[in-house]
């Protein structure tokens, strides 16, 4: 193989491939998204938010329910719920479907008033968010005043093991769907703008004479290299567009190329099944919406196992896995040995299938 | 082909050949039970312009796939300037190059960018993009997008590209198609350059006045065999029809005679009353010649056309 031949072609195919619509299209869909999430979704909330649930069935959990988000609703935007069932309550809580469960016993605020300290359960995940740690120091305020007395109460904190990693809340919803962004942004420049770029070659007959000059793993290795700097380029810019903060760099590459380099093989692989950019342009979005919905659905808790299976399988799920990652300073998914062989794996798969067709039909 | 029709088929280098710069021995091609090409034998010398002909499918186009090494045969052997184009694929295309029949170039490039990529693939100089501009005449409109381009500019910078590595053989799919008169004269004054200048080109073409007047030798093919290989004059010659003139008389009205046929004598009366105003023999053409050997016209489809040009 000659690097100066890739080169040569790859840089053609960067000056060709951006002047055609179809192709421009698709690089600034994802970008768009990108900057739309990060408009959406402002760094600085103007008021934190907790979900709360309060445990209990007579009156005094009603009065907290009702007394403790007018208390702190300068500071805090409280939504409560009720439950009757500690267990339930510790569940969501364990879910990241609430920030705190607060167990009020029947009689709390007669014995508060009477001066004997009763216990206030206060039950919280096993990193409570910034919002939780203000629900645990106001809520005994509540309390207070509803007893008319002061330091009334027995807070007992307990905290409960997150059934599954907290991503979106680890990373925040904006920085979250930003990356979810690039990962479509990677799906659509490795499974539309590369085999797009391949089928017009096919369709107009300029491989053949392509394949005359140079030899065919050089232009396929060239086809790649333009998948992964396309895909570079644009997120990059999506990054500094949105100004999301990647706290490990090394890592956050990774995932990208990881990404990048393990659909890119699909993607030559559509372009010989459908041979017509057109085509490709009309329905290569039926194969990639599927392929796409991992990195939307990675950082939700809660998932049914299947749903969580094809996370992992999917290099999409992975690469979000492994940009989330990156994006933080301390691992939430981790398993980044996974994420990289299964990288592999894929990358291996595609292009070992683009170069059995092209074996079989003597090219 | 018809019992009265000889016509030599064997191949016949010209005796001063220093080489054959293209030589195909038993070559063929099968797709399944489909024998594209079908055990073809033929070689070109240096400088030669030779022509394949033949209805559509009839095996040109896979020929010609094989020679420049983008499909293997699927038996006997051919090689392009002493190299074999199976072991020596590499070898074989930096002596080569094709000007497809399709325009298959980059639209959205300009014609300077079309050719800098083929140049820099061949590593040849830079120089060589505007040498070729120059040569075929669109330096002018080098940096315009090709999708500007007409149909006979694209043709010329087609060949152009296929310039590009100064190949020692070229091979020309159908390379008037669809051009003007003038353009068409052009395109064939500068294979006849070539030609002269020792570059041996390989021709297709329906045309078979483009092939008269370009071709020292043209080979027919028909269902994958060659049926006739010779000079256009002999093969004209071989076809054995009696000799005919077509005359103009005076009077405008136009008559065949034949000419060795002593009891006519109409001729001879019409030069003797001076009432002649032109005179032609009345050869056959070389699709007259293509009919009486395979019994079909050279625009008939084949049944196998699909898979020739899906080959």
């Amino acid at each position: 193989m000659s690097l100066s031949r890739i080169w040569t072609i790859l840089r053609k195919d960067l000056v060709d491939a951006i002047r055609d619509g179809r192709v421009l299209a698709v690089i600034l869909i994802p970008i768009g998204l990108g900057l739309m999430y990060g408009a959406i979704y402002p760094d600085e909330e103007p008021r934190p938010t907790a979900d709360v649930v309060i445990v209990g069935t007579g009156a005094d959990a009603q009065r907290v329910a009702d007394a403790f988000p007018r208390d702190v609703r300068r500071a805090l935007d409280v939504t409560v719920e009720r439950d009757a069932d500690e267990r339930r309550a510790r569940e969501t809580v364990a879910d990241d479907d609430a920030d705190v469960a607060v167990v009020v016993p029947d009689g709390l605020l007669d014995r508060a008033a009477a001066g004997r300290a009763p216990p206030l359960t206060m039950v919280v995940g096993s990193s409570p968010s910034p919002a939780a740690q203000a629900v645990l120091s106001l809520l005994p305020t509540t309390v207070e005043r509803l007893a008319e007395r002061p330091a009334t109460v027995d807070v007992r904190t307990t905290q409960v093991t997150a059934t599954n990693p907290a991503a979106i809340d680890a990373v925040g919803l904006r920085t979250y769907f930003v990356l979810a962004a690039i990962v479509m942004l990677i799906g659509f420049v490795g499974m539309l703008v590369v085999p797009i770029i391949l089928a017009e070659e096919i369709e107009k007959r300029t491989l053949e004479a392509l394949l005359l000059a140079a030899r065919g793993p050089e232009v396929m290795a060239a086809k790649v290299g333009v998948g992964l700097v396309y895909s570079a380029v644009a997120t990059v810019i999506t990054v500094l567009l949105t100004g999301i903060a990647v706290e490990r760099p090394a890592l956050f590459v990774l995932g990208v190329a990881g990404t990048a380099l393990s659909v890119v093989g699909l993607g030559l692989v559509l372009a010989y099944l459908f041979r017509s950019a057109d085509k490709l342009n009309t329905w290569g979005w039926v194969v990639l919406m599927p392929f796409l919905a991992p990195a939307f659905l990675a950082g939700v808790p809660g998932l049914p196992g299947w749903a969580d299976a094809l996370v992992q399988v999917l290099p999409t799920g992975q690469g979000m896995r492994m940009m989330i990652d990156g994006a933080l300073s301390t691992d939430v998914f981790g398993d980044a040995g996974i994420a990289l062989a299964l990288f592999v794996a894929w990358a291996v798969a595609g292009l070992g299938l683009l170069g059995w067709i092209l074996q079989r039909r003597g090219t | 082909m018809p019992d009265d029709v000889r016509v030599a088929v064997q191949d016949r280098p010209s005796p001063d050949d220093p080489g054959a710069a293209v030589d195909v021995v038993d070559l063929a091609k099968h797709y399944g039970d489909v024998r594209a090409v079908d055990g073809i034998t033929f070689s070109a010398a240096p400088g030669e312009v030779f022509g394949l002909l033949g209805h559509n499918g009839a095996g040109k186009t896979t020929t010609i796939r094989m020679l420049t090494g983008r499909t293997p045969p699927t038996a006997g052997r051919a090689s392009v300037d002493g190299h074999d184009v199976v072991a020596d694929r590499e070898a074989a295309r930096s002596s080569l190059n094709l000007v497809f029949e399709d325009q298959n170039l980059y639209p959205r490039l300009t014609g300077r960018d079309n050719l800098k990529l083929f140049s820099d693939l061949y590593g040849m100089p830079p120089a060589r993009v505007d040498e070729l501009l120059e040569r075929v005449a669109i330096a002018h409109a080098a940096d315009r997008k090709v999708k500007t381009y007409s149909t006979g500019m694209k043709q010329r910078l087609l060949l152009a590209r296929a310039l590009v590595n100064d190949p020692k053989v070229l091979f020309l799919d159908e390379p008037t198609r669809g051009l003007d008169p003038a353009s068409a004269r052009n395109l064939r004054d500068i294979v006849r350059e070539l030609s002269g200048a020792g570059t041996t080109v390989v021709l297709t073409t329906h045309d078979m006045t483009e092939a008269d007047e370009l071709c020292r030798r043209v080979a027919f093919l028909s269902e994958g065999r060659i049926i006739a290989l010779d000079t256009p004059r002999e093969l004209k010659l071989q076809v054995g029809r009696a000799r005919r003139a077509r005359v103009l008389l005076e009077d405008r009205s136009e008559h065949v005679v034949a000419i060795d046929d002593p009891a006519d004598d109409r001729l001879a009366r019409w030069l003797d009353g001076g009432r002649v105003l032109t005179v032609h023999s009345d050869e056959p053409t070389l699709a007259d010649v293509f009919v009486a050997l395979s019994g079909r016209s050279l625009d008939a489809d084949h049944p196998d056309d699909e898979q020739e040009a899906g080959a």
